[in-house]
């Protein structure tokens, strides 16, 4: 035991004591009864891989080709979600058109009307993600919104009324180089939604500020209800 | 274990379970905020800080990906003010990521809160028991009957808004075993070295002592 304690003494400065230290009945490390508490620990080993915090699962992403809404619905890593629902809604909540996504993770959804129209992703577990297609993105030949949405929901709005100096994208009839090009902003919104889903470092950081913050006002609200109570 | 807003204001069940889970978060936080005092508001800050961090971090296992919740360990720690710590954690993630939108705020809480506080109950006499091993198996069970329960929860709110339980179980729990594995081995760890280093957490006698007490490891 003696020697053990001078062992001990002399390693004072290391974080983990081998596991030896502490007799054979202890098969993983034990921090040194010096350093601080174990959760804090665990929360900085966390805390190490912002890069590979994305949370939180099913994401989904659309764009429109032609007459036709096309997307994939994936989980974090591009895993893709395979043969999930997807359903595609009116602004007023009425249901577009409905699929399954395939083993890739992709759908496709054929457009009827002109308006936001809403993509929901729905997993088996009860995950869920929403992407929308703006009206100004979809062919200008669609109605506006179909007969049956009825006075009561306003349609978001005639086509005539978005600025004409968006372009139009009648689809097929369209040059080579302006289809590739097509593709390639198609890809580029694809990554900035990636990265906008993705969280950040600042995010987790924030987060952890506020948790601090909330603990110093439950202190503060505390110690004002101590302060009526004489000192020890 | 997220529960998207959709599946639960698509049917009258579903909104029933909305109110049902508020009702039990709300009720659930006023105990466990009832029960904090000056000595576990450090804990639960930072046990709660452990689950936002956490419940952020995906690891991947086959093809898809896992994060911890830590819901055995904060029942064990904190019982009751399990709730508030969970709370906290997923009011910040709605507000940083809005996974899941702020109507199932009060379900999720529960999901995940609720099978924190019945580990508390069942676990807690085991944890603080003067025993290694069985120190060390409380911890896992812990853990892993916290993430198993949140999942059958979830399963159950699932089918009361309109899915078959059994599909929803079988996907549901398929998803949660790896977790629920993992969670156990890291509660276990955790809650062996908080006995030995810092066990007024946990208000039992150090662990070590016990050890080195008996004159193992000379």
């Amino acid at each position: 035991m003696k020697a053990e304690g001078g062992r001990r003494k002399a390693e004072g400065g290391r974080l983990w004591a081998s596991t030896q230290d502490l007799g054979p009945e202890t098969r993983f490390p034990i921090p040194n009864p010096q350093s601080p508490i174990p959760v804090v620990l665990l929360l900085a080993l966390t805390a190490c891989f912002p890069g590979t915090a994305s949370a939180h699962k099913l994401n989904v992403f659309a764009h429109v080709e032609g007459h036709t809404i096309r997307g994939n619905a994936y989980f974090p890593g591009n895993v893709p979600a395979r043969e999930i629902q997807v359903t595609a809604v009116a602004p007023d909540g009425r249901e577009l058109g409905r699929t399954k996504t395939d083993q890739e993770g992709k759908f496709a959804l054929d457009i009827r009307e002109r308006s936001d129209t809403k993509i929901v992703a729905v997993a088996e577990d009860g995950h869920g993600a929403e992407f929308t297609v703006h009206a100004a993105e979809l062919p200008e030949d669609l109605p506006a919104a179909a007969p049956s949405a009825g006075p009561t929901a306003g349609p978001p709005g005639p086509p005539a009324a978005h600025p004409a100096g968006q372009p139009s994208l009648p689809g097929q009839d369209l040059p080579g180089e302006i289809q590739a090009l097509r593709a390639q902003v198609v890809e580029l919104r694809g990554q900035v939604y990636d990265y906008e889903q993705r969280l950040r470092f600042r995010d987790v950081l924030g987060g952890l500020g506020y948790i601090l913050g909330l603990a110093g006002v439950a202190c503060y609200l505390l110690s004002l209800k101590r302060a009526g109570r004489p000192r020890e | 274990m997220h529960i998207y807003e959709g599946i639960l204001t698509a049917t009258t069940g579903g909104r029933e379970v909305l109110v049902a889970g508020t009702v039990a978060a709300v009720a659930g936080t006023a105990i466990g905020l009832y029960q904090l005092d000056y000595e576990r508001i450090p804990r639960t800050a930072l046990l709660s800080a452990a689950f936002f961090v956490a419940s952020m971090i995906q690891i991947p296992v086959g093809p898809s990906s896992v994060h911890l919740v830590l819901g055995g360990l904060m029942g064990l720690v904190l019982g009751w003010s399990a709730f508030p710590a969970v709370l906290c954690g997923l009011v910040l993630q709605a507000v940083f990521y809005a996974p899941t939108g702020l109507t199932t705020l009060g379900v999720n809480t529960t999901i995940m809160a609720l099978p924190a506080v019945i580990c508390y109950y069942l676990f807690r006499p085991g944890v603080r028991s003067g025993r290694l091993p069985l120190v060390f198996i409380a911890g896992f069970t812990a853990g892993a009957t916290a993430i198993l329960l949140g999942a059958m929860l979830s399963a159950a709110a699932l089918t009361l808004s309109g899915r078959e339980f059994q599909t929803a179980a079988r996907v549901v729990l398929a998803a949660h075993l790896p977790v629920a594995l993992l969670e156990g081995l890291v509660t276990a760890n955790v809650v062996v070295l908080v006995r030995k280093v810092h066990p007024a957490v946990l208000d039992a006698p150090p662990l070590a002592v016990a050890v080195e007490g008996l004159g193992i490891g000379d």
